[in-house]
């Protein structure tokens, strides 16, 4: 945790647009954004960059968004809440993500205001507690 | 050997002779004095001779001579059973045995009959005959021509009885103008020994038409053939076919009409808006005009496959120029193009006859095509767009689908991407299929530009290596007269 300086949030999502979108809203509340496009990028960028929070899409390329949430939470990030940002949504679509120990969702589409508001919960809360 | 009884018989017995089913007669001692050839065909034996003097029994396995015995009818009734006849190898054969005895001179005498069972009408109730009558498909066995055998299923289906579609014939279950095609399909089935499937109607003694999946599977029995023909009514199924394909396209024409509302609002903004806009904010106009024109695209191929499903496309054929539709087709992408930073290379002769083609499906081809080498080329890198006239000798023309008698333009597209690995080559053709679940898109895309270049007569195909990019060609026949 930055203390004093901006948050820090690792935005995981494939498509350009959206994750431009998402970042520029983020930027817009004050929050330092760190991009990444696939699951790869996702846990190199999280090791370096020490994020505060992690937005996480579940449809990326190379390896998908539950593998990439099992390897933080069991890889010395635990600490780090990660929030699952899916167009998949059913019940159990949600229950996965939550049991490979994501701690919130949104779906998409989204109100962005729903997203940051998720953001800003998580953050006060000082560390993951699941919803 | 001269048989008081046989020299009555004579002239029946050459009838016999002609008898499709194995007959052969015993004396009251148990002993074979007649066989005919249809018998010693059905065991495997060359001729009738080696069976004369031998106890009829000893033709059947030990326990069912035994449980003949048991069955011995009164005189003069006859008995009629499922049983199995020994081969001359040993197999067992299974077989309806009919045995009647005759009383000759205060001597009893047997007759004998047996058919293969699969071309008899058992009585008996076997296993694989209650399989048969509670079968949900419609079962019919046909021999030379004839019903010889239909399930309950079959009657249910047709409103027929067996021995009624018996004698009526097969053709008469099907509407009068199909009836050469399903001919074929018979002969065919015929021909080649092989399974043969095939959609046909139906019309029942109601005269009700319904919509049926037709699959003949021949066997071969004693050296001749015996069709099993399974009916599936498939109407529900085609039903239910009909309306998704009617919902796709309703759904994707009202999807469009907003859609078409706020590009319009879109583009107005852009246009009057423009020099009061920050750079960001342009930056967000541009990105919402870029997705509204993606989401048209996979509206338009949902609507172009559910046409294609409903086979309601029909080509509009003319003279097209392809370089002129790849410049059209590089036009409609270029946002995405500089926006990635990517090169597309052309490389296309001065001179260039046009192919014979349905102009706006054939832009669809173009675009799917370049969407698909834009989406995974990486930034900064080339995709390369090469057409020429085919070699005459070239071995794609020798495809089965390819016209002989006109020359072929071939495209190819190439990108930098990360290519296709070897067993996804021909699936990503097919409707649905991604190499990578998680990537873009819907799986549409290939599965359009197949049925469409099919249609065209031509043929598509990738070529790639992993890590070498992908490279995807088609060919398509030249106008001749232009």
């Amino acid at each position: 945790m930055n203390v004093g300086g901006k948050r820090k949030i690792l935005v995981v999502e494939d498509e350009d647009n959206l994750r431009e979108l998402v970042q520029s809203r983020l930027e817009t509340e004050g929050f330092e954004v760190v991009p990444a496009a696939d699951g790869f990028q996702a846990l190199a960028r999280a090791r370096q960059s020490q994020p505060d929070l992690i937005i996480l899409d579940l449809m990326i390329p190379k390896m998908d968004g539950y593998t990439v949430c099992r390897l933080l939470k069991s890889g010395g990030m635990a600490q780090v809440p990660i929030i699952m940002f899916t167009a998949r949504a059913t019940p159990d679509d949600i229950r996965r993500g939550l049991d490979m120990g994501a701690d919130a969702y949104v779906c998409k589409p989204f109100e962005s205001s729903a997203l940051v508001n998720k953001v800003a919960e998580l953050l006060k809360s000082g560390g993951p507690g699941k919803p | 050997m001269e048989i008081p009884f046989l020299s009555a018989v004579k002239d029946s017995l050459e009838l016999l002779e002609e008898f499709q089913e194995g007959v052969w007669i015993a004396d009251d001692r148990g002993r074979i004095v007649f066989a005919n050839r249809a018998l010693a065909r059905l065991i495997g034996r060359d001729g009738p001779e080696g069976l004369s003097g031998r106890p009829w029994r000893e033709m059947f396995p030990a326990d069912e001579a035994a449980r003949f015995t048991r069955l011995r009818p009164e005189a003069g009734a006859g008995t009629v059973t499922e049983s199995s006849i020994l081969a001359s190898d040993n197999r067992q054969i299974p077989v309806t045995v009919a045995i009647f005895p005759r009383t000759v001179d205060e001597d009893t005498w047997h007759v004998g009959s047996v058919l293969p069972a699969i071309a008899s009408k058992p009585r008996a109730e076997t296993a694989s005959r209650q399989v048969m009558d509670n079968s949900v498909d419609g079962i019919c066995v046909v021999e030379d021509g004839r019903v010889v055998y239909a399930n309950r299923r079959f009657e249910e289906m047709t409103g027929y009885t067996a021995s009624q579609v018996s004698h009526l014939g097969l053709d008469r279950l099907v509407p009068q103008k199909d009836r050469a095609t399903v001919a074929q399909v018979f002969s065919d089935a015929r021909k080649v020994l092989a399974p043969v499937r095939h959609e046909i109607r139906v019309v029942n003694r109601s005269g009700h038409e319904f919509e049926c999946e037709l699959r003949i599977v021949p066997t071969e029995s004693n050296s001749r053939t015996v069709l099993l023909c399974f009916l599936r009514d498939v109407s529900e199924l085609r039903q239910a076919e009909r309306m998704r394909t009617d919902f796709i396209a309703m759904v994707s024409h009202d999807l469009r009409t907003p859609l078409a509302a706020i590009k319009e609002a879109m583009s107005l903004l852009s246009e009057t808006a423009a020099s009061r806009l920050e750079e960001r904010q342009r930056r967000y106009l541009s990105i919402a005009r870029e997705e509204i024109d993606r989401l048209n695209r996979m509206i338009d191929n949902l609507v172009e496959v559910s046409r294609m499903d409903a086979g309601r496309v029909v080509l509009r054929l003319d003279a097209v120029d392809l370089p002129e539709l790849l410049s059209t087709a590089i036009e409609s992408l270029s946002l995405l193009v500089s926006k990635r930073d990517l090169i597309i290379e052309r490389n296309i002769p001065s001179r260039l006859p046009p192919v014979i083609g349905d102009r706006d499906r054939l832009l669809r081809v173009f675009n799917n095509l370049l969407d698909n080498a834009i989406k995974y080329t990486p930034r900064g890198g080339t995709i390369r767009v090469d057409i020429g006239l085919v070699d005459p000798g070239a071995k794609v023309l020798t495809e089965k689908e390819i016209l002989t008698n006109t020359g072929y333009v071939k495209v190819t597209i190439a990108d930098d991407g990360p290519g296709i690995p070897a067993e996804f080559l021909d699936r990503i053709f097919g409707k649905f299929e991604r190499v990578d679940p998680h990537g873009p898109g819907i799986g549409l895309g290939l599965a359009i530009v197949r049925s469409i270049i099919d249609m065209h007569h031509g043929k598509v195909w990738a070529e790639s290596k992993l890590g070498e990019g992908a490279r995807f060609s088609f060919i398509l026949p030249i106008k001749e007269d232009a």
